[in-house]
Formats: structure tokens, C-alpha cells, sequence
């Protein structure tokens, strides 16, 4: 066995320690690396930003406990943009785990900027049925939910009172990591009733979404912590998404290099050696 | 008693799925209050299939731990946190909010295992990516140069590479940068890629529903045929 057929068996676990130092290394020196803003989380951010103060905005936390790190920078930016400029916003979801993702956020924003339940913001909650709870929201929100969160009526909740079905909604930001319910936020909250959206989604759903933002279904897409962390530099500051990109940069060069040694050695292995002359 | 079994399902199938097709493309009260009523019974029942999700669930581990199968220490856990969670939510905080014990135990014992598991995955597709980009054939290459360009291009480092070529070398300028490149990948090729399966969705979609409504389609009726 030559040494590019060593290299092309290399044991699994070597890789995982070339990536474990790549992606500790940045985060421990601290480097940092420019962020380039694209179109695509442009749109969201212009949208929310040509919102008169004061505008409602549904934001549906659709997303796992494990695309958080990926995830959570990202709608802290977008929330604080939207809190930021003095918009109201509720929320919902239609997974089980958005409950205490959506609540862990608005606590957070609460303090932030020192906002009050029920006036500046309303979390409504899970209910199971993906579309249906979309069609619900649209045909009537009070009847669809009763209670929201926090064990309230929802006809009494003051943020709630001239807001009656998703029409009445300024805008939406949907965050997801999955198609929950077949994309139904844009076939029914975008094309039954109107609502203009924004997706938030991991990197690996970024692609799909493409043929929304073409159709002009969606507004943007801020897709993974490459779109936070442009998020991140449009509202002028550093979080873990511009951080974590470092890491993430350097993970990618690692792979790419460890595939370009993959493809050297799978060349040169293959070539036979040369016929030592005979006599 | 065929009748209860094959065709009133089938009638009351075909009916309300073709009542409710009209409803959704017509402005009439009295179809839209049916919608509407048809739209709250899928919601509780969706309430109802969350109860038999975790009925389902607990049986299946009973069964493991009955029959002392591989593993079945892990359904016993399953049980334990089940119940656990089950008690926190509903008997000792009926409002759950952030601060309280069932918020807890999400943010510091169910996000940060989930969130470690699913990072494991760089480790791996790492791994895989090693062996099995690989330039064997000509498909294989195209994939392989399409996927090195995403990965330098949607990265910052991509973009600043790209810089740096074009101020040194100033003839490759006339050659677009990376994240060009990866954004022209992802809104063309990938995106026509995803259409034509987006479409090929919802033409099945359509084509299944209506051999449904037609009673062509049984299968979810039981029984196979």
C-alpha cells in the first residue's frame, strides 16, 4: 500500500479532529472576517424597515431546540430590528419545541427593550394541524386561539383588539427549519390572505426557498448564520452569528481541502507504476 | 355491512372532499362557514392524533422493555422523562413560563442534547465528503467543482479570496467572483432543480386526491386494495 492509498483509508476519526481544531481555533483567537450583505436578506431587512411604528408583525418560531445555534442569532437580529423600530409583534408556531423557543426569545427581548406583554407583544402558542392552523388564523385568529400563551383570552388582550385574521398583519416573518405543513404560510397566509413574508430558515432549507423569492412569494431569505450574520451587520453590531462565521469559514476551507487531498491521492493511486525495463 | 365498510366511506370521502374544494374557491356564506367548521374538526382532530403519537409511543417501548430487547435501558429513560415532563407540565406549573422547572429543563437539558447531536453531524458529513467527492466520473465532477464553489462561496472567506485575485491579477476580473458563482448555482441550476420538483409535488398531489375522490385510490381505508 503506497501512501495515497494510506491517505484514501485515513481513519474517520483523524478527520474529526482536523474539523474539531478548525472550528475551536477561530473561535479561541478570535478572528474576524468581513461580512458581504446579499440581496436576499436585503429584502427582508427593507421590508420590516419600510414598516410604519407601530405596524403588526406575525412571527412564527417553526424551528427545532436543534437548529438553534444556526437559528437563534437570527431572530434575535430580526427581532431586535422589529422591537428596534417600534413595531408590535405576535407570535405563534406550529411545532411544539417553538413554545418555549418563542418564549425564551420574547423574555429576552422583554428585558432588552423593556417591553410589556400583551401591549408591545403576544405569543399565542402550539396548535397541531400545520395548515389547518394557518386557514384557522386566516378565517378568524381569536376563534382559532382562544387562550394564547399565557392563559389569556385572547379577545382581551389589548395588542390583540383590532386584529382578527392574518389579513390584518402588516407583515410575517416565518422561521423555520423545515417545510412545516408544506410551505402553508405562503400556499395559504400569502396567497388566501395576503400576507407579505419573510423567510428566516436554516442554510440547508435556504435552497428551497429560491423559487418563493423568484415568484416574489416571499420577500427575502436570510438563510442560515451566513444570512444572521449579514443580518447582523445591517443592524451594526457583532453577535454569535459574524462570530460564528469565522469558525463556519474555516470548517469549509478544511472540508474543501481534505477533498481536494481525497481526489490527489484517488488520481495517483490509480496510476500504475511504471514497467521496469526488462533484461 | 360491506356498505359501512366500503362504500359509505368512500360516499362520505367523495362528498366532503368536493364540497370542500368548492368552499375553498367560492365567496358563499354558507360554504364558507362549512370550511371554516371543517378547518376547526381537522385542527382537534390533529389535537386527538397527538394523544394516540404518544399512546403509540409508550407501547412500543413497553414492548422493548417486556421483552428486554437491545437497548431497551433507553425506553426506560423514555418513560421516566416522559412522565417527569408530563407531571411538570400539567400537575405543578399549569402556566408554563420562562423561569419555571418544565422551561428549565427544556433550555438546559432538551436544547443543549439536541443542539449536540445535531452539531455531530459537521463531524460526520466531513467524513463522508472526504470519501465520497470524488472525481470518478464526469457527473461526479461537475457535483464535486459546483459544491467546492458553494462551500468557498457562501462563506466570507469566498469573497475576500475573490477580491484578492481580482486586485492582484486584473484580467480575472471579466471572470465573476465566488459568491457570485455560488449565488448564480443556487438561484438558476438549484433553483430549477427545486421547481421541477415542486411541480412534480403538486401534480402528484392533485392526481392522488382526485383517485381519492373518485374512489379509485382505497388504500387508506385498510385492506390494501
Amino acid at each position: 500500500m503506497n501512501i495515497w492509498e494510506r491517505i484514501l483509508q485515513i481513519d474517520r476519526r483523524y478527520i474529526f479532529l482536523l474539523i474539531g481544531i478548525s472550528g475551536a481555533i477561530p473561535i479561541i483567537m478570535s478572528f474576524s472576517l468581513p461580512t458581504f450583505v446579499t440581496p436576499e436578506v436585503r429584502g427582508v431587512y427593507n421590508a420590516i424597515d419600510a414598516l410604519p411604528e407601530g405596524a403588526m408583525v406575525l412571527v412564527s418560531f417553526d424551528y427545532e431546540p436543534s437548529a438553534m445555534p444556526e437559528m437563534d442569532p437570527m431572530a434575535k437580529a430580526i427581532l431586535r430590528h422589529i422591537f428596534g423600530r417600534g413595531l408590535k409583534v405576535v407570535g405563534v408556531t406550529l411545532i411544539p419545541y417553538g413554545t418555549g423557543i418563542g418564549e425564551e426569545l420574547f423574555v429576552a427581548m422583554e428585558r432588552e427593550f423593556n417591553l410589556k406583554q400583551g401591549v408591545d407583544y403576544d405569543f399565542l402558542g402550539y396548535k397541531p394541524g400545520y395548515q389547518a392552523v394557518v386557514l384557522g388564523l386566516g378565517q378568524d385568529l381569536k376563534g382559532s386561539f382562544p387562550k394564547n400563551f399565557y392563559e389569556q383570552d385572547t379577545r382581551t388582550v389589548p395588542i390583540l383588539k383590532d386584529i382578527n385574521s392574518l389579513r390584518d398583519f402588516d407583515y410575517m416573518m416565518w422561521l423555520h427549519d423545515d417545510a412545516y405543513g408544506g410551505y402553508g404560510w405562503i400556499i395559504y397566509g400569502r396567497q388566501n390572505y395576503g400576507i407579505d413574508i419573510g423567510s428566516g430558515c436554516t442554510a440547508i432549507l435556504a435552497t428551497g426557498m429560491y423559487p418563493f423569492l423568484q415568484a416574489e412569494q416571499v420577500t427575502g431569505i436570510v438563510g442560515g448564520l451566513k444570512g444572521a450574520a449579514e443580518y447582523e451587520k445591517l443592524m451594526g453590531y457583532t453577535g454569535s452569528a459574524r462570530l460564528g462565521m469565522v469558525a463556519q469559514s474555516s470548517i469549509h476551507v478544511m472540508i474543501i481541502g481534505l477533498i481536494l487531498l481525497g481526489n490527489i491521492a484517488f488520481i495517483l493511486s490509480k496510476r500504475k507504476p511504471k514497467k521496469e525495463p526488462s533484461g | 355491512m360491506g356498505f359501512f365498510k366500503r362504500q359509505l366511506p368512500m360516499i362520505i370521502v367523495s362528498v366532503v372532499g368536493f364540497l370542500m374544494i368548492v368552499s375553498y374557491f367560492s365567496p358563499a356564506p354558507f360554504l364558507q362557514g362549512m370550511f371554516t367548521g371543517a378547518n376547526e374538526w381537522v385542527q382537534i382532530i390533529a389535537n386527538f392524533a397527538l394523544v394516540i403519537g404518544v399512546f403509540s409511543l409508550m407501547r412500543a417501548h413497553y414492548i422493548k422493555i417486556k421483552r428486554k430487547e437491545a437497548g431497551y435501558g433507553y425506553s426506560i429513560v423514555m418513560y421516566i422523562c416522559l412522565i417527569f415532563m408530563t407531571f411538570v407540565g400539567l400537575a405543578l406549573e399549569r402556566n408554563i413560563k420562562s423561569g419555571g422547572v418544565f422551561m428549565w429543563m427544556f433550555k438546559w437539558v432538551n436544547t443543549p442534547l439536541t443542539m449536540t447531536t445535531f452539531s455531530l453531524l459537521a463531524f460526520y458529513i466531513a467524513s463522508a465528503a472526504y470519501r465520497a467527492f470524488r472525481a470518478r466520473t464526469f457527473d461526479a465532477t461537475v457535483m464535486l467543482v459546483g459544491a467546492l464553489i458553494l462551500m468557498i462561496g457562501r462563506v466570507p472567506l469566498g469573497a475576500m479570496l475573490s477580491d484578492f485575485v481580482h486586485q492582484q491579477i486584473t484580467v480575472t476580473q471579466i471572470i465573476p467572483g465566488l459568491p457570485e458563482m455560488a449565488g448564480w448555482l443556487l438561484s438558476v441550476p438549484a433553483m430549477a432543480a427545486r421547481r421541477a420538483i415542486f411541480l412534480g409535488l403538486a401534480v402528484g398531489i392533485v392526481a392522488t386526491s382526485l383517485r381519492i375522490l373518485f374512489g379509485i385510490e382505497r388504500t387508506y381505508m385498510g385492506g390494501g386494495d
